[in-house]
C-alpha cells in the first residue's frame, strides 16, 4: 500500500512539473497560428470608441451581416450603434462558446449587446477538424466541459461518444500544454510564412468592420480560393429548379414546433457566458434553407431572452428570391444589406436599451 | 497506434497497471499477448492470422527439430518453416516487385507479358516478424536452446507488442529464457526506462517529424534546387532517419523495460562509426547481426579465403538492401554498401594504418564514414533510380538543378543537434537523473515532458521503418 501511495505523490508532483512548464510554454511561445478570428479580435479591441454590438457566429454571419450597414439603420432610427462583426467562417456552436468568452475577456470594454447565430454544434467533431490548430483552440476548459456535457446526451453510439469525447480531451490537453507551438515557433523562425498578415487583413472586409459577403471575396480571390467559391455558387445554381420547393417546404417546418435538441444547452451555456459579464445576448437566426430549431426552442423556453427570427419565408420573402442569394446558404451583396437593415430595426423595436456596464 | 500518439501513452498505462497487478506469470504473459494483438489489430485485424500462422509453423517446426530422432524430418522441419515464412513474407511484400521485374526482364526478351492485378496490402511488421520467427527454428535445429512445449512463450516471442511492428528483431535464445522466468517490478529500472522513452520521443516526435517535410519537399523536387540544398537535404535525411528508427528503438526497448522484459540494443552512435564495417556493427544493430548469422555466416562467412568472404558480403548486403523494402533503389543501397564493403577490407588486407595515426585520423573517418553512408542513403531514400543518380550527380559535381534553396537556417539546426549528440556520445549525460532524489526527478520528468510536448510537431508521421 505504500508503494501505491509513493507512486501516486510522485505522479502528482510529476503532473504539477508538467503542468508548471506547460504554463511557462503558453506564456512564452507564440501561438501556433494567428487565425482569422484571432486577428479580428485584436482589431476589435483595439478600436477606439469602443465597440458596443458584436457579432459571432459562422459564415452565416461573417457574409451576411454588414456592421456599416447596422449602425447606419440603427442611428437613423434613433439609436446609434458601434457595431463589429467577429464570424468566422465554419464557426460551430462551441466554438461560439469560447468566442464569446474570448471577447468579452479581452475587450477592455465589453460590448454591450453580443449578437450570435448558431448552426450547427460541432459535438461530434468531423474528421476534418480533428486535430487542427483552430479546434485545439477553443477547447478551453469550460467550453471542453461543455462539449463533453452535451456529448452525454448526444443520441449516438458508444463507440461515437468515446471516439468524440477523446478527440475533445486530446484537443483541451494539447491546448493546456501548447503542444506542437516550440515547433511551430523555430519552423517559422526557419521559414517565414509568407503574406499571412495581409490575407487576414483582408478578413475585415472593404469596411474594415468585420464583414465580407461572397461577392466581395470573389472580386479579389484567384486560384483555388476564386475556384471554391464559384463552386458553390454553380453548385445552388445547378440546384435552382429544386430550391422553390425546398423554401416552401422551410416554410411549413418553421409553422411546426422546434425539436431543440442538443442546441438548446448550448445557446444556454453562451448565453450564461454573455448575461455573466453584464452583456445582453440576442440570438440570431438567419434566413437560410434551416428550421434554427435550437434557438427556436431556446426562445420557447425562456433561455435566451432575445432571439430575432429570420427564416421564415412567409414573413421575409425578399430574403428567399434568387436574385439576393449566394447559395442556398449565404445571402449575396445586396441581400445581405437587405439583411443587416432588418436586423437592425428588429434590435431597435425588440430589443431594450442596455445600460450595461460601460 | 504509433508510440509518439497519445493514445499510445493510455495503452501503455493500461497495460502497465493490468500487468504489475496480476499476480501470476502466466496471467501476465496472457495480458500481454492479448495486449499485443489488439495493438496489431489497431492497424489492421485481419493481419493477425499471419502472425499467429507463423508462430504456428515455428511452434511446431521447432518441437520437431528439436525432438525428432530422424535427421530427415528435422531437416524438413527446418527447410519447411524457413520456406514458409519466406513464402509469407514474399507474397506479401514482394509479389509485385518480382512480377515487374519479370515482366520487364520478359518484355526486353521479345516475350510478352500480362501483369496480374493482385491488390496485396504489407501487413506492418511481417519483415520483422518472419525473421523473428525463423531465427527460433534456426537456434533450435543449432543446438543454442531447446524447444519449448509453452505455445504461449512462442506466442508471446513472436507478438510481443514492443518489438512487433519495426524491430529490434529479438533472437529467440535471448527472449524466451526471460520469458521462463517470472518478471518483479523491483528489477526494473523505472527510471531509465522513462527516460528512455522521453528521449525516444524527442528524436522521433521532435526532430524526425520535424525535418520530414523539408526533406520531402526536397525529394520530391529535386529538379528544383541547388546543390547546397541536395547536400543539405542528404544530410538532413540522415538526421531524419536516424532520429526516426533509433527512437522507435529507444521506445520499443523502453516499453519492453517498464514490463520487465530487456530487447538488446538496436543501436550504438552509428554516425561515429569510422568505417563502413563499423557502421554496421553500430547500425539496426539487430538486422545487421541477424544477417550476419542467419546469411552470411551460413553462406560461409570469411573462412574460405578473400573472393568468397567478398562474395558473401555482396550477397549478404544485396539481401540486407532488398528485405528492408521491395525495389531495385533498396537493393542498389545495399550493394553500395556491399561494394564499400568490399573496398574497406580488401584495403584493410593490404594497407594497415599504424594506431596512433588512426587515433589521430578518427575524426577524418569519421566524416568520411559518415558522408558516404549519406550520399548511399539517397538510393534509400529517392523515388527511383534516375532521380538518385541525379541528387549524386548534383552532390559530388555541386550541380544547381535549380534555383530554389532549402532554409539555411536548418544548417544551424543540424549543427546544434549535431553537438548534442557528441556531447550524448562522450557520455556527458549518461545518467545525469540517476542521483536525485525521486521527488525531484518526478518534477523535473514532468517539466521534460512538458518541453518535448511544446516542441513535437504536430502532424506525428509514421515510423520509417513501419513500411518494411
Amino acid at each position: 500500500m505504500s508503494r501505491v501511495l509513493r507512486s501516486a505523490a510522485l505522479i502528482c508532483i510529476a503532473l504539477a512539473g508538467y503542468s508548471l512548464a506547460a504554463w511557462l510554454m503558453r506564456g512564452t511561445l507564440p501561438p501556433k497560428q494567428l487565425t482569422a478570428f484571432e486577428y479580428k479580435l485584436g482589431h476589435a479591441a483595439a478600436v477606439k470608441p469602443p465597440i458596443d454590438v458584436v457579432f459571432v457566429g459562422s459564415s452565416r454571419v461573417n457574409r451576411q451581416i454588414s456592421p456599416r450597414t447596422f449602425d447606419a439603420t440603427t442611428a437613423a432610427l434613433g439609436r446609434p450603434t458601434r457595431s463589429f462583426n467577429l464570424g468566422v467562417d465554419g464557426m460551430r456552436g462551441l466554438e461560439v462558446h469560447h468566442a464569446v468568452g474570448r471577447l468579452l475577456g479581452e475587450m477592455r470594454t465589453p460590448p454591450r449587446y453580443v449578437v450570435f447565430q448558431i448552426n450547427s454544434l460541432d459535438v461530434i467533431p468531423s474528421p476534418g477538424t480533428v486535430g487542427t490548430n483552430r479546434f485545439v483552440d477553443w477547447h478551453d476548459p469550460g467550453t471542453t466541459a461543455l462539449a463533453l456535457r452535451t456529448l452525454v446526451q448526444a443520441d449516438v453510439g458508444t463507440v461515437t461518444k468515446a471516439h468524440a469525447a477523446a478527440a475533445h480531451l486530446r484537443a483541451a490537453a494539447a491546448r493546456h500544454g501548447a503542444w506542437g507551438r516550440g515547433c511551430t515557433w523555430l519552423r517559422r523562425t526557419i521559414r517565414p510564412a509568407h503574406n499571412a498578415e495581409a490575407f487576414l487583413a483582408a478578413r475585415l472586409g472593404p469596411a474594415g468592420d468585420g464583414f465580407m459577403s461572397y461577392d466581395d471575396e470573389l472580386a479579389g480571390a484567384t486560384g483555388g480560393r476564386r475556384a471554391t467559391i464559384l463552386a458553390m455558387r454553380e453548385r445552388f445554381l445547378s440546384n435552382a429548379p429544386y430550391y422553390p420547393g425546398r423554401v416552401a417546404a422551410l416554410a411549413e417546418a418553421v409553422r411546426q414546433p422546434p425539436d431543440g435538441g442538443l442546441g438548446v444547452q448550448v445557446i444556454a451555456a453562451v448565453v450564461e457566458r454573455i448575461e455573466a459579464a453584464g452583456s445582453v445576448p440576442i440570438v440570431v437566426i438567419d434566413p437560410g434553407l434551416e428550421t434554427g430549431d435550437a434557438a427556436r426552442a431556446a426562445a420557447a423556453r425562456g433561455v435566451a431572452p432575445h432571439v430575432l427570427v429570420f427564416n421564415d419565408p412567409a414573413a421575409y420573402p425578399r430574403f428567399f428570391e434568387l436574385d439576393v442569394r449566394f447559395d442556398q446558404h449565404h445571402l449575396n451583396e445586396s441581400g445581405a444589406i437587405a439583411y443587416s437593415r432588418s436586423i437592425a430595426r428588429a434590435f431597435v423595436e425588440r430589443v431594450p436599451a442596455s445600460g450595461a456596464k460601460r | 497506434v504509433i508510440f509518439t500518439e497519445p493514445r499510445f501513452v493510455v495503452f501503455l498505462i493500461v497495460c502497465f497497471v493490468v500487468h504489475w497487478g496480476l499476480r501470476h506469470s502466466s496471467a501476465r504473459k496472457i495480458w500481454l499477448l492479448g495486449c499485443s494483438y489488439a495493438f496489431y489489430a489497431a492497424w489492421d485485424w485481419r493481419f493477425l492470422g499471419l502472425i499467429v500462422l507463423s508462430t504456428a509453423i515455428d511452434y511446431i517446426a521447432a518441437l520437431v527439430v528439436d525432438h525428432s530422432g530422424s535427421r530427415m524430418s528435422r531437416r524438413v522441419a527446418l527447410v519447411g518453416s524457413i520456406a514458409a515464412n519466406l513464402a509469407i513474407l514474399g507474397f506479401f511484400k514482394y509479389f509485385h516487385f518480382f512480377q515487374d521485374s519479370a515482366i520487364v526482364l520478359l518484355t526486353t526478351l521479345g516475350i510478352p507479358a500480362e501483369p496480374t492485378t493482385l491488390s496485396i496490402i504489407l501487413p506492418v511488421g511481417i519483415s520483422f516478424y518472419t525473421f523473428q520467427s525463423i531465427s527460433y527454428t534456426v537456434d533450435v535445429h543449432r543446438g543454442k536452446l531447446r524447444s519449448t512445449w509453452n505455445v504461449l512463450d512462442v506466442a508471446l516471442f513472436v507478438g510481443f507488442f514492443p518489438q512487433l511492428v519495426a524491430g529490434p528483431i529479438v533472437r529467440a535464445a535471448h527472449f524466451l529464457p526471460q520469458l521462463r522466468r517470472p518478471r518483479t517490478l523491483d528489477r526494473v529500472d523505472v527510471r531509465a526506462a522513462l527516460m528512455l522513452l522521453l528521449i525516444g520521443f524527442v528524436k522521433k516526435a521532435c526532430i524526425a517529424d520535424a525535418v520530414a517535410p523539408f526533406v520531402d519537399e526536397y525529394f520530391a523536387n529535386h529538379g528544383a534546387y541547388d546543390a547546397l540544398s541536395a547536400w543539405m537535404a542528404v544530410f538532413l535525411f540522415a538526421l531524419q532517419l536516424y532520429c526516426d528508427f533509433s527512437g522507435y528503438s529507444d521506445m520499443a526497448i523502453a516499453t519492453a523495460r517498464l514490463l520487465g522484459y530487456e530487447l538488446g540494443p538496436n543501436f550504438n552512435f552509428p554516425y561515429f562509426a569510422t568505417s563502413v564495417a563499423d557502421y554496421w556493427r553500430r547500425w539496426h544493430i539487430s538486422m545487421s547481426s541477424w544477417f550476419r548469422d542467419y546469411v552470411y555466416i551460413p553462406l560461409g562467412g570469411n573462412r574460405s579465403g578473400h573472393i568468397t568472404m567478398l562474395r558473401n558480403l555482396a550477397l549478404t548486403t544485396f539481401l540486407a538492401g532488398l528485405w528492408h523494402g521491395a525495389a531495385w533503389t533498396f537493393a542498389l543501397w545495399g550493394l553500395l554498401h556491399g561494394a564499400s564493403l568490399l573496398a574497406y577490407h580488401t584495403t584493410r588486407r593490404f594497407c594497415r594504418i599504424p594506431d596512433a595515426a588512426g587515433r589521430v585520423l578518427t575524426p577524418l573517418f569519421i566524416v568520411l564514414t559518415f558522408t558516404w553512408g549519406s550520399l548511399v542513403r539517397i538510393f534509400f531514400r529517392a523515388n527511383s533510380i534516375e532521380d538518385a543518380w541525379l541528387i549524386t550527380r548534383a552532390c559530388v559535381l555541386f550541380e544547381n538543378l535549380g534555383d530554389r534553396r532549402l532554409e539555411r537556417g536548418l544548417i544551424g539546426v543540424f549543427a546544434l543537434l549535431a553537438v548534442v549528440h557528441w556531447v550524448s556520445y562522450r557520455g556527458w549525460l549518461h545518467r545525469w537523473w540517476a542521483p536525485l532524489p525521486s521527488w525531484l526527478f518526478a518534477f523535473l520528468y514532468g517539466c521534460l515532458v512538458a518541453l518535448a510536448f511544446a516542441f513535437m510537431n504536430d502532424h506525428a508521421q509514421p515510423f520509417i521503418y513501419f513500411q518494411f
